[in-house]
């Protein structure tokens, strides 16, 4: 299982998400699903995808409901002790702690891009263990 | 005879007595077959009902670099989204 941004959940959706060099099922958590669905509506309204779509309106639903052959949103409940336990070690986010606690309790890899690679994440991955890399969409 | 959009895939689960009977009285219903409501109920559950949707990748493709950097400019100032 890979863990990915917002950024390359958007590629995942769209089918085109570049190779992870991992196997397993391509999924984001919560708080990145919250991020994308939040720029796509705004894009929807006035943006990339007001241009490109007829119906902006089918992209914001296909991320809210991602057809799961290429995405699937990790429930955050599953993993709520796993973060909180993140945030009590480090100086750890809401995102950045549901993301770490969800890698930790599935077992999972991040793969994020290097634009949303917070400065303190490599070093925070190291220490938990996590399986981390930033990737160039 | 049947005509599938997709390619099948023959595969075996376990179904309880009442989910078999659930499925068959529905297949009934339609006029369909267990088979099928199967898939329609995966379909549905999984979200896989997006075929033809090639404008739509195309769209979410090359919009995904913009879309991103919007989705970072609204996290600035979010304490529990914001990446720094």
């Amino acid at each position: 299982m890979v863990i990915v941004d917002d950024h390359l959940a958007l590629l995942a959706l769209a089918g085109r998400i570049p190779d992870l060099g991992l196997a397993g099922p391509v999924v984001t958590t919560y708080g990145f699903q919250y991020r994308m669905v939040r720029a796509l509506s705004d894009s929807a309204r006035s943006g990339a995808l007001s241009r490109r779509l007829a119906e902006p309106a089918t992209a914001v639903a296909r991320a809210v409901r991602p057809p799961a052959d290429r995405l699937v949103v990790l429930d955050p409940r599953s993993s709520l002790q796993s973060a909180v336990g993140v945030a009590a070690r480090h100086p750890a986010n809401l995102l950045l702690a549901e993301l770490v606690g969800a890698a930790l309790h599935h077992r999972a890899a991040i793969r994020v891009t290097p634009e949303n690679t917070g400065r303190t994440w490599a070093q925070i991955m190291d220490v938990e263990g996590v399986d981390f890399a930033s990737i160039g969409p | 005879m049947a005509v599938y959009v997709s390619a099948v895939r023959r595969t075996n689960i376990y179904l309880t007595e009442a989910e078999q009977a659930g499925l068959d009285a529905r297949a009934a219903a339609e006029g369909s077959t267990r088979s099928e409501v199967v898939r329609a109920i995966v379909d549905r559950e999984l979200h896989l009902d997006a075929a033809g949707a090639d404008d739509l990748d195309s769209a979410l493709g090359e919009a995904a670099a913009e879309i991103a950097e919007r989705a970072r400019a609204l996290s600035v100032g979010d304490p529990d989204l914001h990446i720094s």
